[in-house]
């Protein structure tokens, strides 16, 4: 009996009250529909698509993306070393054993963010450290890594004693950012010490991001929990947000509602960074790779309202 | 000032987490002599069955009069307690015997029967132990009768030495533990092994009517003291199970008596093992409808009740001050906070927004009207309607320009009396001079006032749903009835309205009334909650849910007729000899799940016959756009009972609800259209309805 | 005591070979439509493979794969998979057995645990397969409406205790809120507590779950998500199951000693063998049991594709 808006936005209601932290009250949303276009007759209903749109957002609170952050330490970082240590001894479950054996690997171990100081994957590590009690010294920037000896002398490691780099990071898209790490750091460690261990691991990525990763770089290895495929990808033809008989929807409106849009927010990139079309985001910010339309908020730019913002990387350009 | 982080006030909705004043403050209102208690009979040594609906308190009910609570009024005299209340209540609950592992594995139902029965001789006899050790707690009669107790128990058991050299109640209720969980083990091995081997050690009712005895006839402070099983969750035991336990109701022994609690839907089976007689209710039980006795003694207390509970849960959760305002006031502010619908009128905001609506077109009730005339007046079916004048005539005395509820009562006077063949224009003619008449000298009497006052709230939700809105359920007192006095119902429909009021953006509580979306979605919510979790276990419960479906969809199409022939309608009778066996039969799953509440039967003096009257659980109604306060009964033939409640007569219910509704819609009523020669009259009679 | 995070397990190649240790001498798995139990059955190498077709499938004669197909008659976990297990011959003290989990009616997968132990085996390697997307999405049904009983699975039936003031109720919460529901009112005085499989097999798993789990919100009586009664575990990893289960059941002891336990796991087959694996290791013949709320019929297919192959090794106690 409810139209299908109703059932939308109890959805979103249902959402908000569970697992999107408040983050979309309908005030939000109405203030986000209102920079859609109303209804012409034989036109698309912007508002209806795009609300359909928002119930298919997928969020992870900050209680989700703390579980993340374990859930990377405890099966990317830390089960095959543990793996190893097991066959090598004989299969053994002894947990002083093994916990002794671990110790050292994980001294010998140092985790950086990618990205600067001030964006998420440096973020992250904070929660990172917290959520797996790590201590503070197993912690670095990037600036830390090589000690260039002011220049003078060749560049040398600051932490001979180290085996293994990894490298955290939020999301990973086009792989673009892997790549320049690998190309400028990376590169560099492999040099010094061959036998390095140096790891991209990432909390979400797209199937096309981590295959550029893998392919692409210097990475021993390459990971992530979360791997969308084409499918997470709104507007193709594998898209799993449409093609489920939803009446009164359609998957071309959709798009093209997004790309009008879009197109006003970020020309470059009507429907997300790459053309991810992604409907994806994080307690702590939502990745450019998702549709502008969900995101976009900058004071210099055209007005408008996201739902889910997104901190921008670069206020003005300097 | 509320906000968010304070949370949902009422998100606990569960009986089993109100605190205790709460519950007594709940229980403490019932009218009748000694309250509760009374109801309950704990004295009596006929054994009850209480039988009530998710959310009656039944539990709650009961535990009341176990003896760990009954304790709490002096806790440091409890025997002083037991000799007051003359009785003693063991409470278990029969989900914690886990008994569906008691089949199957290979065994035979019979060594099964024996197993539970020996089972529930042990657990019944813990706890009856467990209770008068803690009893006697102050009081030293038992430390001298103790190893006499002892031996005499340990008589009728057979070995093993733990039982038998046992002389403190402590040493003998963990011997018998012991037992027990020689018997877990052994049955729950079974399912491996499949093999079990249990080892018998006392008979039936040695240790369940047998301790009690002992311990009445050896402690005087016990003497004449009821030792009340309190059997609870009946449900959980199978068909077999409960006519063991229906076996131990009847062949029940001095000084014991039995209160079996059961949800609605929870008694398998009466019969019992004495040769398989059943027990009947009257000679072997009574039964205590919890339902049914809250709706009827509680009409007056269960309001109050429910607003004062909502003004604990607000102080409770910091949406009110605790002290400084008198309750009165705050209980008065509960209606302020909800926008209160007008009971008697739509108020003057919503009348100018139609006036203004349709203030280039035809008002959509007239605009049916005159629509339906002219294919009256077409077929020859509107009385002295010949020409498109009549019908302008006829529509435009009914006008009331800024009272569209009005208009509605005359267009439906008109209605009735087109049914009845009166001449149309000089009907619409006296309709005006009675709603003239009605409006400046504030009739209450005579045949306008009568309908007006009937069919008020039919009327209303007809205009708001021609005038596309949504229907009305608001207002504390709304909630407060649709939940048919159980506070479980009512909190959840506040739960609901209160988390829409907060995604709205509102601030509930505060300045603002809570809105009517906000009211309006979450009633509809509480209705799908309901509806939805009523859909039963096993066979024949989807059906039963079925029917209820088809059920509110022919009220509602009553209800938003042109003249709908009951008023307020969400009730029904039948004659219950010409209900067909699985009509019958889901129309008590209906009531076991609450999904039906049964109003009355009547018997005709004269012919036998047995019409069984029900109506809808108000929480439902919502579902259908129909009242939640019940007014008329409609009659059902046997083959509309049967369309609605019968699977295999289903197909024919579409056919029988639009002959029904022919006959409350215009211009023909259900009358077979023929080309009329003038100066006819109609050929059929009309029915007994109007 | 065991740490469970320590147990092996890795990704096998859905399209390339298989290493070639990797193989066993007996391969079961449970019989369903699904595409990516089919290709795994192929796909394994074992001395013998065995197909297990349940009756909650309702699969006709004519619908039976080829090959050693034991059809089981009776619907009682126990029985079942005890006349099932006769058929399999002697496994031998080095024989290596693999159970693909995937297909499995949740019980008699429970079950198996429990027979496999008593069988004195100490090691058995699971296999899961994970579907690209369940048909539906957030309205995907799996069991059929007409649920029997909600009751204690065999082999999992604890010794239980008269005081039942302070029992809990674990659910590890799936998709089909009607069991969560079930299960949650079969248990109506005790406390609830619900794991939801986080991180999910698929990015947007997790939150329809948690979707259709609030629908089950009045039975267990906490707002879905409550932090204090929800708690995380891998939807893919069994061993984190039982880890986070111990977690759990400790922290309830230390608060207030639990009367007695009940365990109930609707969610992710790893997940199910998860609660499994806990409750052989750690919770036999105290006031524990497993609960479920049996079906008469399941839908046979509910998912499209294969996205990825998991391999446990579990490590069960001596008897």
């Amino acid at each position: 009996m409810a139209t299908l808006r109703e059932r939308l936005l109890a959805k979103i209601k249902s959402l908000n009250e569970t697992v999107w932290e408040g983050r979309a009250t309908e005030p939000a949303v109405r203030d986000w529909l209102e920079g859609f276009d109303p209804v012409v007759p034989g036109g698309d209903d912007e508002r209806l698509h795009a609300l359909y749109l928002l119930s298919n957002f997928v969020y992870f609170g900050s209680r989700e993306v703390r579980a993340l952050l374990e859930a990377m330490y405890r099966d990317l970082y830390k089960y095959p070393i543990v793996e190893s240590i097991r066959k090598a001894n004989d299969n053994t479950t002894d947990a002083a054993v093994i916990a002794s054996l671990f110790r050292p690997e994980l001294t010998r171990t140092r985790f950086l963010g990618v990205g600067n100081p001030a964006e998420s994957g440096c973020h992250l590590l904070y929660y990172f450290r917290q959520e797996n009690a790590l201590p503070r010294n197993l912690f670095l920037h990037t600036h830390q890594v090589f000690d260039r000896h002011g220049g003078m002398s060749p560049v040398t490691l600051r932490w001979p004693e180290v085996t293994r780099y990894v490298f955290i990071d939020d999301f990973c898209g086009s792989g673009r950012q892997g790549v320049a790490y690998s190309r400028d750091i990376v590169d560099d460690l492999k040099r010094l010490k061959a036998d390095l261990f140096v790891a991209y691991y990432v909390l979400v990525a797209t199937s096309d991001g981590i295959r550029v990763v893998r392919d692409q770089t210097a990475f021993d290895s390459a990971q992530c929990l979360y791997e969308l495929d084409t499918s997470f990808r709104c507007f193709s033809d594998e898209s799993r947000f449409f093609g489920n008989g939803q009446e009164g929807i359609e998957k071309a409106a959709a798009e093209r509602t997004c790309r009008k849009h879009g197109r006003r927010l970020w020309p470059e990139h009507p429907l997300g960074y790459d053309d991810c079309q992604l409907l994806m985001g994080f307690h702590h910010n939502t990745p450019d790779n998702t549709l502008p339309i969900i995101w976009y908020d900058d004071p210099d730019g055209p007005p408008w309202a996201p739902i889910f913002r997104r901190y921008p990387k670069v206020y003005g350009g300097l | 000032m509320a906000t968010n982080s304070q949370g949902n006030p009422f998100n606990i909705t569960k009986a089993v987490d109100f605190s205790d004043e709460e519950i007594s403050n709940y229980w403490v209102d019932i009218p009748t002599g000694g309250g509760f208690l009374e109801m309950a009979k704990p004295t009596s040594p006929m054994p009850m069955l209480i039988l009530g609906g998710k959310g009656s308190g039944k539990t709650h009910l009961m535990r009341r009069l176990s003896y760990p609570v009954r304790r709490l009024d002096r806790p440091d005299r409890p025997l002083d307690v037991v000799a007051a209340d003359g009785f003693l209540g063991i409470y278990m609950r029969c989900g914690g015997l886990n008994s569906a592992r008691f089949s199957g594995k290979g065994q035979t139902d019979e060594a099964w029967a024996e197993v539970f029965a020996y089972y529930m001789e042990l657990w019944f006899s813990q706890l009856v132990l467990a209770v008068v050790r803690d009893v006697f707690t102050g009081n030293d009669e038992l430390a001298r009768a103790e190893a006499g107790i002892c031996a005499s128990v340990s008589a009728v058991v057979d070995g093993p030495e733990g039982v038998q050299t046992a002389d403190t109640l402590r040493a003998l209720c963990d011997s018998l533990g012991a037992l027990q969980q020689e018997v877990d083990a052994s049955v729950n091995n079974c399912a491996i092994t499949q093999q079990m081997d249990v080892r018998i050690r006392t008979n039936r009712g040695a240790l369940i009517f047998g301790v009690p005895r002992i311990l009445v006839e050896r402690l005087s402070c016990l003497s004449g003291c009821l030792f009340v099983y309190l059997v609870d969750e009946f449900e959980n035991l199978t068909e077999r199970q409960q006519k063991y336990v229906n076996t131990l109701i009847r062949e029940k022994v001095s000084p014991c008596s039995f209160k079996i609690g059961a949800r609605l839907y929870g008694v398998r089976t009466y019969s019992t093992y004495s040769a398989d007689e059943d027990n009947k209710e009257g000679s072997e039980f009574e039964v205590l409808w919890l339902d049914e006795r809250l709706r009827k003694q509680r009409r007056n207390h269960y309001r109050p009740f429910a607003r004062r509970l909502v003004v604990r849960r607000l102080q409770e959760y910091g949406y009110l001050p605790t002290t400084s305002v008198p309750a009165k006031a705050l209980d008065a502010s509960l209606s302020d906070w909800f926008q209160q619908p007008s009971t008697t009128d739509l108020p003057a905001s919503e009348r100018a927004a139609i006036v203004k609506k349709y203030a280039r077109s035809e008002r959509p009730y007239f605009a049916a009207l005159r629509a339906k005339l002219l294919e009256g007046m077409r077929a020859r079916a509107a009385p002295g309607i010949s020409a498109e004048g009549d019908v302008d005539r006829a529509v435009g005395n009914l006008r009331v320009h800024d009272r569209p509820l009005l208009e509605k009562t005359n267009v439906f006077l008109l209605y009735k009396d087109w049914y009845r063949h009166r001449p149309l224009p000089e009907a619409s003619l006296a309709i005006a001079r009675a709603c003239h008449e009605f409006v400046s000298a504030d009739v209450r009497t005579g045949r306008y006032w009568d309908n007006f006052s009937h069919f008020k709230g039919d009327l209303l939700a007809q205009l708001y749903r021609e005038c596309d809105q949504k229907q009305r359920y608001l207002g504390i007192d709304a909630f407060v009835d649709m939940s048919g006095s159980l506070p479980r119902n009512f909190l959840v429909v506040l739960k609901h309205v209160f988390a829409w009021a907060m995604f709205g953006g509102e601030r509930p509580f505060g300045d603002v009334p809570v809105s009517h979306r906000a009211q309006r979605q979450g009633v509809a919510e509480a209705t799908e909650w309901f509806f939805r979790d009523a859909r039963t276990v096993g066979i024949g419960g989807r059906q039963a849910q079925e029917s209820i479906g088809r059920l509110g969809a022919l009220f509602r199409a009553i209800r938003f007729s042109d003249k709908p022939s009951e008023c307020s309608c969400i009730g029904f009778s039948f004659d219950s000899a010409e209900a067909s066996d699985a009509a019958r039969d889901h129309i008590r799953i209906a009531e076991q799940w609450s999904l039906l509440i049964r109003v009355g039967t009547q018997r005709d003096r004269n012919t036998e016959r047995v019409d069984v009257k029900y109506q809808l659980n108000p929480m439902l109604c919502p579902r259908w756009d129909l009242p939640i306060y019940r007014r008329g009964i409609l009659a059902l033939t046997p083959g509309e009972l049967n369309a609605i409640f019968d699977p295999a007569f289903a197909e024919g219910f579409q056919g029988l609800l639009e002959a029904r509704i022919a006959r409350m819609t215009a211009p023909f009523f259900g009358r077979r259209r023929r080309p009329a020669k003038r100066g006819d009259t109609p050929l059929f009679s009309d029915d007994a309805h109007d | 005591m065991i740490d469970y995070t320590v147990l092996y397990k890795r990704v096998l190649p859905v399209n390339d070979n298989w290493p070639e240790e990797v193989r066993w001498k007996v391969f079961i798995s449970a019989y369903t439509e699904a595409a990516r139990v089919q290709r795994v059955f192929e796909k394994v190498s074992a001395d013998s493979r065995h197909w297990l077709v349940l009756p909650e499938y309702g699969f006709r004669g004519d619908e039976l794969p080829p090959g050693n197909a034991f059809v089981a008659e009776t619907r009682h976990e126990g029985e079942c998979i005890a006349r099932f297990w006769e058929t399999l011959g002697t496994l031998g003290p080095t024989g290596s057995i693999c159970i693909d989990i995937t297909g499995f009616v949740r019980p008699y997968l429970i079950f198996l645990i429990r027979w496999l132990m008593e069988q004195g085996i100490t090691v058995f390697d699971a296999i899961y397969s994970e579907p690209v997307r369940y048909a539906k999405r957030e309205l995907t049904q799996f069991s059929g409406e007409r649920i029997a009983e909600v009751r204690q699975v065999a082999g999992f039936e604890g010794v239980h205790g008269t005081d039942t003031s302070n029992d809990v109720l674990i659910i590890g919460s799936g998709y089909d809120h009607q069991l969560i529901a079930h299960a949650a009112q079969s248990k109506d005085n005790a406390r609830k507590l619900q794991i939801f499989g986080f991180p999910s097999l698929r990015a947007d798993m997790y939150q329809e779950n948690v979707l259709r789990a609030q629908q089950a919100e009045e039975a267990v009586g906490w707002r879905t998500g409550d932090q204090a009664n929800s708690f995380f575990a891998s939807a893919y990893d069994p061993f984190m199951t039982a880890h986070v289960l111990r977690g759990i059941v400790s922290a309830q002891n230390s608060r207030k000693p639990v009367t007695n336990l009940y365990l109930c796991p609707l969610s992710t087959k790893p997940m199910v063998l998860g609660f499994a694996l806990y409750y052989v290791t750690e919770r036999l013949n105290g006031p524990t049991s497993i609960v479920f709320p049996f079906s008469s019929s399941y839908a046979r297919e509910t998912s499209k594709g294969l996205s990825r192959i998991w391999l446990y090794r579990v490590e069960l106690p001596r008897t």
